[in-house]
């Protein structure tokens, strides 16, 4: 019997690392992004990203819930978005995303694969997510506007 | 001082406890009427209900007879109408060879009579009702069946209530409960042997299967299981159970119960055996098969179409009340993703008011279910209305207005409370095994609740019942039996009886259906 449990044990345990959510994050603990835009900073060559995130302060189930904009830059994408956490005292959730807006700039110049790619191999975002590309000076004006 | 007394009254009870002892060892009835009479008053002292009546019969000669029963539990006008007026009444010629026999078919105007030496059975039938004849000059004790002992009448059980069938229950005097078996299975078939258990309180049992149908193996397996049996008293059908399951630390059963006749003429049919226990209305049956969990008399009473749903409702019950609780804490606590955005939102919003963590959150909430529900059996019924307000109002609505409950929290425990309901039999492994999803999904998500699910699955699938696997997860599919599992299939197709329980398997010989 104890051996029986210790090879259940052995197996179990050989799968944990398999499975990839370990870290007990609360729902009320995310800061949900529902959008995000991305510009490039060309002087500071550096990435701009603003991430539309749920105001959930005060918000109770009959009142509207308003966003505000949160903003990160870095070296790379995921530079950015990991700085992101350096400003939010929560995580920011990429699950609930549903735009990605692309900088005019960043399509001309380095075209929206690499950008993609980076969503595409993100754990979180979806792959449902609409992708499109900003005619405005930035990306961050079109996020503005949902305000 | 004290002290004193108290070891004078311990050497009385001693000397009194070694008193007993001589009839224990003896075993057998002296040949004197004197000594054997002594004997039985020594027995029963300090025991005022029984009655010692003893009669002179004859003139010239008086014979000295003495009828022994117990008062409240014999019928008295039996036995002064066929026991003592035959008796006084008796031909004074005939008195002085007269033996056991001449009594029993000459004298005595009594259905039941027997003769008997052992002591044993002596002392069983007196405590039983039956009324115990010596007779001065007969070696031999006569005892006739006098049981007039009050019983309740027959009605509907409580916990098994249905809304088409027949509605009589068994009750408490197993008599009873074996004629009304009898009444329904009127076969020469049905075998019914007693069997006595416990040591005081001698407690008699009855093992019935149908000859042919039954696997005698599994009827001899009980017979051992039965005899190693040592215990001093039985006063329900459970503490038989529990002395002969397979798994005994299990928290599944391993025999089935119920307190209707009709539910035990089914089981005998499938070829089960069943074990009634005097003194209680509840009959166990088995082997017990896993599926037993689900079914319930009323599938077969109902159109098969209505209660096949039904009994695929109380499966997925079983698998919500045990899981959801652990699943919500899952989805919350480490994978959001699962979430559409509007309900995670609205989530979100409600978990930020809760002061607790949703796994804390969770416990208390299904304890305070569990609270709930064991008062409401506790309770006497003329206060079920408070319980009902406190309930709703305080647990409900009151907790979410007051913030110290997530709103879906509630809809999470109304959701368990109710679904464990529907699967009633299996209501001791659904605690623990809710508990335990809970505790490992609020540590591992869902890689602790499939570990959960999979550690249910692997016990499920180590039950026996008698040898019998209660579920089979090997081997090959059996089509005939899979048509009283998940379903209820037409009885013009149910041709054969479960593969795994009965030695004659076929129940339909005739081409009724073309199925």
């Amino acid at each position: 019997m104890g051996k029986r449990i210790l090879v259940f044990l052995k197996g179990a345990l050989l799968t944990l690392p398999l499975c990839g959510c370990w870290n007990y994050r609360g729902a009320d603990e995310l800061d949900i992004v529902v959008g995000i835009a991305i510009d490039f900073d060309k002087t500071a060559k550096k990435y701009k990203l603003s991430y539309e995130v749920a105001n959930l302060e005060g918000a109770d189930k009959n009142s509207i819930i308003d966003s505000v904009i949160v903003e990160s830059e870095g070296n790379t994408l995921f530079d950015a978005a990991r700085n992101a956490k350096r400003r939010e005292a929560n995580r920011l959730f990429f699950g609930s995303a549903y735009i990605v807006v692309i900088s005019q700039e960043i399509a001309q110049e380095n075209g929206i694969a690499h950008v993609l790619e980076w969503f595409l191999r993100d754990a979180e975002c979806r792959e449902t997510m609409h992708v499109v590309v900003s005619q405005k000076e930035t990306a961050k004006e079109i996020i503005d506007l949902f305000l | 001082m004290i002290g004193f007394f108290g070891r004078k009254k311990e050497q009385k009870i001693q000397e009194s406890l070694q008193k007993t002892l001589p009839h224990e060892e003896m075993g057998e009835v002296p040949e004197s009427y004197r000594e054997t009479l002594a004997h039985l008053k020594n027995v029963f002292r300090d025991d005022d209900p029984m009655e010692f009546r003893e009669l002179s019969v004859g003139r010239q000669k008086p014979m000295r007879v003495c009828l022994v029963f117990c008062d409240g539990l014999s019928d008295a006008s039996l036995i002064d109408n066929f026991l003592i007026r035959p008796l006084m009444g008796m031909d004074e010629s005939r008195m002085g060879k007269l033996t056991a026999d001449m009594l029993l078919s000459g004298v005595l105007q009594i259905n039941s009579g027997k003769k008997t030496r052992d002591w044993d059975e002596i002392v069983e039938n007196i405590t039983y009702g039956n009324t115990l004849l010596l007779a001065e000059g007969i070696g031999e004790c006569l005892l006739f069946d006098t049981k007039n002992f009050p019983a309740r009448s027959v009605s509907e059980p409580e916990g098994e209530k249905i809304l088409s069938g027949p509605r009589e229950g068994f009750t408490e005097v197993m008599m009873t409960n074996l004629a009304m078996v009898r009444r329904k299975l009127r076969t020469g078939k049905l075998k019914m042997r007693y069997y006595t258990l416990g040591k005081q309180t001698n407690t008699k049992l009855c093992i019935a299967w149908l000859d042919g149908i039954a696997d005698s193996e599994i009827i001899r397996e009980l017979y051992r299981r039965l005899d190693s049996i040592d215990i001093d008293g039985i006063l329900d059908a459970n503490y038989v159970n529990e002395l002969i399951r397979d798994n005994p630390w299990s928290p599944f059963r391993s025999t089935g119960y119920t307190e209707r006749p009709d539910v035990v003429v089914a089981k005998l049919l499938e070829g089960r055996i069943a074990i009634f226990v005097d003194g209680t209305p509840v009959v166990l049956t088995l082997p017990y098969l896993f599926i037993e969990n689900f079914q319930s008399n009323e599938d077969y009473y109902l159109n098969y179409y209505y209660t096949s749903f039904a009994r695929i409702l109380r499966i997925a019950a079983f698998f919500l009340t045990v899981a959801v609780p652990g699943l919500y804490i899952a989805v919350v606590g480490f994978h959001q993703e699962m979430l559409p955005t509007p309900l995670l939102i609205s989530l979100a919003v409600e978990r930020q008011k809760a002061p607790l963590p949703a796994a804390f959150e969770a416990l208390v909430m299904l304890l305070a279910f569990d609270i709930l529900r064991e008062t409401g059996i506790r309770m006497p019924s003329n206060v079920g209305q408070a319980l009902s307000i406190v309930g709703a109002l305080v647990i409900g609505q009151a907790a979410v207005e007051a913030s110290l409950v997530a709103a879906p929290m509630i809809i999470v425990v109304a959701a368990t409370g109710i679904t464990s309901l529907l699967v009633p039999k299996l209501n001791a492994p659904i605690i623990y095994w809710r508990i335990l999803l809970l505790v490992l999904s609020s540590a591992f998500g869902f890689f602790g609740l499939s570990v959960g699910l999979a550690l249910l699955l692997i016990h499920i699938n180590n039950l026996s019942s008698f040898g019998v696997e209660q579920i089979s997860l090997k081997g090959s599919f059996k089509f005939q039996d899979s048509k009283d599992i998940f379903i209820r299939a037409s009885w013009r197709i149910m041709r054969n009886r479960p593969e795994r329980l009965s030695r004659n398997k076929v129940r339909q010989t005739g081409g009724n259906a073309n199925g």
